[in-house]
């Protein structure tokens, strides 16, 4: 019964409800621009709440965090600079939309499903937390290597330019993310005795150069070019569109509720696995992926919210972030003098009422408020490229030394900005390299961990691989990525088609 | 088969950019250099420091390798009549000045620091993008485009400017 009440105290309070509105509204702000980011904002707030009520606090950083999710992708899909790495698959369709003069309708569409994702989420994290929990324990470092592994994989499948070169760039990507002092031995690898690569190439700058830069002097190539008219008309989806795309966007948000539960995995992979998940199993896009279909900004979406939801699960019942966020909140309870862990909500039954709450009133305001402001957000396109370019170099100038108040940060990342420049030119895409840097260091610490753990022995290692439920259902994953992807495979399942529909007739 | 199906099967091969091939040797050279430095890390295990970077080399080199040759069989080089064309090419005179404007912005930073090295670069670029025109309405745009920023990140988000 105590818990049932807590669910109403936010919604009854009111100076909690503003909270949790305000934080919303300054979220999706933060979540937009490039270079600020939902954990640096988090980790301001839990300073500037030190005195502040726990629930006071806990309610501001629900509303950033489900604010600052959905405000990524408006970036990316408005000037195809993601406002966060959670948000860099929703670009990949989204951005080629604006493109197509249909920024508003991706916006409506994607701030409708963020809301249906993250109410997933929410859901689930309110009936199924524990069970959830007790399976994300079973988790070992060798599965964490094979999702980095379909997380690198979906390279060879993103579509926007050639296979192989996405592939060099990526590993180019995993290469640079190598540099620096290796985590598990202290050694130091490719740094040649500079302090400054010591502490190895953030993936935050090269994601700003690589997005910002890169976009600014791509664009700059043809400054004259008219910005692209929007069709204002159709923000809000109609219903026959919802309903069409609801089955897809509840099964992006399964995948990011279970990549988000898992310790150290967030949105960012979570929105990548979802995007590719829907590339195979969407049999007839509106357009094809890559080139503007509405499938690509609904997977991606779905799936990064509802991780936010997923996240709270491994934090709450057992005290273990399930991302950078949850970890700053737990950070939050401990300053308050909340001990996080099993007992957690045991000890505090209330706390977890409160959450869930936030989070749905976040989760309501952020579709009223985002809805409000898409007509606000597309006017950013009509400003014109001489305007826009210089702005948007700043805006990535200062975004990049916010991180961590360097200004060798800034120089990495103007010169990212221009091995983007170059690579856009040569056919090579650009976000496969931010990914191999953001999953580099997982694929190798975790591949690593899982060798350490059986000694040394690569046959037991591939005798775990099969022997794991958990391990064995990523295996089979990972290699029917490979094979769907060689010449033999589509032969055979066109084939397979053409067969189906000559004796359909 | 008939004539005409033979000409029609023909495709033109794509042509290549200047400097693709280059590029792509680029990433071979990169890749073999990071596998030769990788071979002095600590190895000899399955778990050494060096595992995961001479397999990401060796990715490197040989996609690269085989990048080089695709292009080199189906694609036709690109004729330019100068070496001005080339350049001009790669980099077109607008994004050359403002990679221009880059380096000195990236040089003057830390001496006369963010707010003034920022107005100037974003003044001077627009000015020079819109070839000269709306010098007044520049000024005011990039003064509050600045006076946004700074408010957000130094007095919102507390960061110190460089």
């Amino acid at each position: 019964m105590g818990t049932l009440s807590s669910f109403l105290v936010p919604i009854l309070n009111v100076k909690l409800l503003l909270l949790v509105l305000l934080g919303t509204f300054g979220g999706i702000w933060v979540g937009a621009i490039p270079g600020l980011s939902v954990t640096m904002a988090a980790s301001l707030l839990i300073s500037f709440t030190f005195s502040w009520d726990i629930y006071d606090a806990i309610a501001l950083i629900c509303g950033v965090y489900m604010g600052g999710v959905y405000g990524g992708g408006i970036t990316s899909i408005l000037l195809n600079i993601p406002g966060a790495p959670a948000a860099i698959a929703t670009g990949f369709d989204g951005y080629p939309l604006t493109m197509k003069g249909e920024a508003p309708k991706a916006l409506g569409l994607a701030c409708t499903v963020s809301f249906f994702g993250g109410l997933l989420g929410i859901i689930v994290l309110l009936f199924a937390a524990p069970i959830i929990s007790r399976i994300a324990l079973q988790v070992a470092p060798r599965d964490y290597f094979l999702l980095a592994m379909m997380g690198i994989l979906l390279l060879t499948s993103m579509g926007s330019g050639d296979t192989i070169k996405g592939i060099i760039a990526g590993a180019v990507g995993v290469l640079l993310s190598m540099v620096g002092m290796d985590p598990s031995t202290g050694e130091m690898r490719y740094t040649f005795g500079s302090v400054y690569l010591m502490q190895g190439i953030s993936f935050v700058p090269a994601m700003i150069g690589l997005f910002g830069v890169t976009e600014g002097l791509s664009q700059a190539r043809d400054v004259t070019v008219a910005a692209i008219k929007q069709n204002v008309d159709k923000i809000i989806p109609s219903l026959k569109l919802l309903l069409k795309y609801l089955p897809l966007s509840l099964r992006s948000a399964l995948i990011g509720i279970w990549i988000g539960a898992l310790p150290g995995t967030g949105g960012d992979i979570a929105a990548l696995i979802a995007y590719d998940a829907a590339k195979r199993t969407v049999k007839k896009p509106s357009a094809p992926f890559g080139k503007g279909a509405y499938e690509g900004v609904i997977a991606p979406e779905s799936a990064n919210i509802a991780a936010v939801g997923g996240a709270f699960i491994p934090m709450l019942t057992l005290g273990i972030p399930g991302d950078a966020v949850t970890a700053i909140i737990i950070g939050a309870f401990i300053i308050h003098g909340l001990r996080p862990g099993p007992l957690f909500m045991v000890e505090t039954p209330n706390m977890f009422g409160v959450i869930v709450s936030c989070l749905l009133i976040a989760n309501i305001a952020k579709l009223i408020i985002a809805m409000c402001s898409i007509k606000f957000f597309t006017k950013v396109i009509d400003v014109p490229r001489a305007i826009l370019i210089p702005v948007v170099i700043i805006l990535s100038v200062i975004g990049t030394y916010a991180i961590q108040n360097s200004l060798v940060d800034v120089y990495w990342m103007l010169g990212f900005g221009v091995l983007g420049y170059f690579m856009r030119l040569y056919g090579f895409a650009t976000a496969p390299m931010v990914l191999g840097l953001i999953l580099g260091p997982i694929l190798d610490s975790n591949y690593r961990r899982a060798m350490q753990s059986v000694n040394n022995d690569p046959m037991i290692f591939l005798h775990d691989l099969v022997t794991n439920p958990i391990s064995l259902i990523l295996v089979v994953f990972i290699v029917y990525m490979i094979i769907s992807q060689t010449p033999q495979w589509k032969r055979f399942t066109s084939k397979a088609r053409t067969k189906t529909s000559a004796s359909n007739r | 088969m008939v004539e005409s199906d033979y000409v029609m099967k023909k495709k033109e091969k794509p042509h290549r950019s200047p400097g693709e091939i280059a590029f792509c040797i680029f990433f071979t050279l990169l890749g073999c250099f990071a596998y030769y430095i990788a071979l002095s890390f600590t190895s000899g295990s399955w778990d050494s420091p060096s595992i995961f970077p001479r397999l990401v080399s060796a990715v490197i080199i040989a996609l690269s390798i085989v990048t080089i040759i695709r292009t080199l069989k189906n694609t036709v080089k690109t004729s330019f009549t100068s070496v001005k064309d080339i350049v001009k090419f790669l980099l077109p005179t607008d994004v050359a000045v403002l990679l221009f404007l880059l380096v000195v912005y990236s040089v003057v930073l830390p001496i006369i620091h963010f707010i003034p090295a920022s107005f100037l670069f974003m003044y001077i670029a627009m000015v020079y993008l819109q070839r000269g025109r709306g010098l007044l309405k520049n000024a005011a745009i990039s003064g509050l485009a600045l006076a946004c920023l700074v408010a957000i990140f130094r007095y919102i988000f507390l960061v110190i400017l460089p």
